[in-house]
């Protein structure tokens, strides 16, 4: 009984720690920090302000092997990549990061509207598909749902 | 190259759906209405391309290209008057004063513009005839129509005919205006003109 008492303890804290539950702002969003992967500065600039106004911290990166040294440099708790961006594009950063590290939870923000390629991203492990233009809710309800385990797109 | 009335009307209908989610990306963008023309289609060799195109557009131009590849190929095209792209820039810039010139930071803002809007409409035309579209990255250039225009057959030597399709729109009390434009290759015309026929 101790043991199995131990057990639930222990996974409990695990579960929390890793989606970081506990720590709200007055608004009741989680405190998280969101990177942004985006080769363009109005998309970023604009993704930063839905983010922040909400409460999260963001950080950014404008090509994808940027991206992927801030993934794991700043451990972020959700990315937000683009698609189309030169270097690599984000459709090979999306299988890097998992390749890499499977607990990676992606949301794909991309301009590219065409079912096959949104369905190619969350075969390949994207946790949510945002088209631009979004509107801050879109956001917001991805993120927040991917954080608090209630985003149900993959 | 002949197309028959029934096909150019489904092409029509199709690029009517496919430039109206661009628009509708356009107002999302910019926060206000967005009038858009019905899409004029014509079929013409390559070489006649700047004469037809120069009825719309004259002086220097900002053109975001949007090369695209896989089932169909081709160049997408948003097209401003140099003014119109000004306007634009200042609409969405976060910068206090107005803009005269393209800098930099309105270089990256007329581009990302490009790239919604353009992915908007061929990704529109994509879903409905299921073909799968790649994208290159949107390029930005500052040019004269003819310029544009030698840079697009350089591009794709395949080219001996193209389909045109123009759409002028107007950001309601603004004067931001200008043209998105489809150019496609001829084996393109064929795939399109086929999966045309598919839908009836």
């Amino acid at each position: 009984m101790y043991y199995i008492c131990l057990y639930a303890i222990l996974k409990y804290i695990f579960k929390t720690k890793q989606n970081l539950k506990i720590f709200k702002t007055k608004e009741g969003a989680i405190i998280a920090k969101i990177l942004i992967i985006d080769d363009s500065a109005l998309s970023r600039r604009m993704l930063r302000a839905i983010l922040e106004a909400a409460g999260y911290s963001v950080v950014e990166a404008e090509n994808g092997i940027s991206g992927i040294k801030k993934f794991f440099s700043d451990k972020p708790d959700v990315v937000l990549l683009d698609l189309t961006m030169e270097g690599m594009p984000g459709m090979e950063v999306l299988r890097k990061l998992k390749d890499m590290d499977k607990s990676a939870r992606v949301v794909i923000a991309s301009a590219d509207i065409q079912t096959s390629t949104q369905k190619e991203a969350i075969e390949a492990g994207a946790e949510s598909y945002l088209t631009k233009p979004y509107t801050p809710e879109q956001v917001i309800k991805v993120v927040k749902g991917i954080l608090e385990g209630t985003n149900h797109d993959n | 190259m002949i197309i028959d009335d029934r096909q150019k009307d489904a092409i029509t209908e199709v690029i009517n759906i496919a430039f109206g989610r661009a628009a509708d990306s356009l107002s999302q963008i910019t926060g206000q209405r967005v009038l858009l023309e019905v899409p004029k289609i014509s079929i013409l060799p390559i070489s006649q391309l700047v004469e037809a195109l120069s009825e719309y557009v004259k002086g220097e131009l900002v053109t975001i290209h949007q090369i695209f590849t896989g089932t169909v190929s081709g160049d997408a095209m948003l097209l401003l008057d140099y003014q119109s792209a000004l306007e634009l820039n200042n609409l969405l810039s976060e910068e206090t004063l107005k803009i005269e010139r393209i800098t930099g930071s309105a270089r990256d803002i007329l581009t990302e513009v490009g790239n919604i809007i353009l992915n908007a409409c061929l990704g529109t035309f994509s879903n409905l005839l299921h073909f799968k579209i790649l994208f290159s990255v949107p390029r930005l250039q500052l040019s004269e129509l003819d310029t544009m225009m030698n840079s697009i057959v350089i591009g794709q030597e395949e080219i001996r005919y193209a389909m045109v399709v123009t759409a002028k729109f107007r950001v309601k009390d603004n004067e931001v205006g200008g043209y998105m434009i489809i150019v496609l290759g001829v084996a393109s015309l064929d795939v399109l003109i086929n999966a045309i026929d598919k839908l009836g």
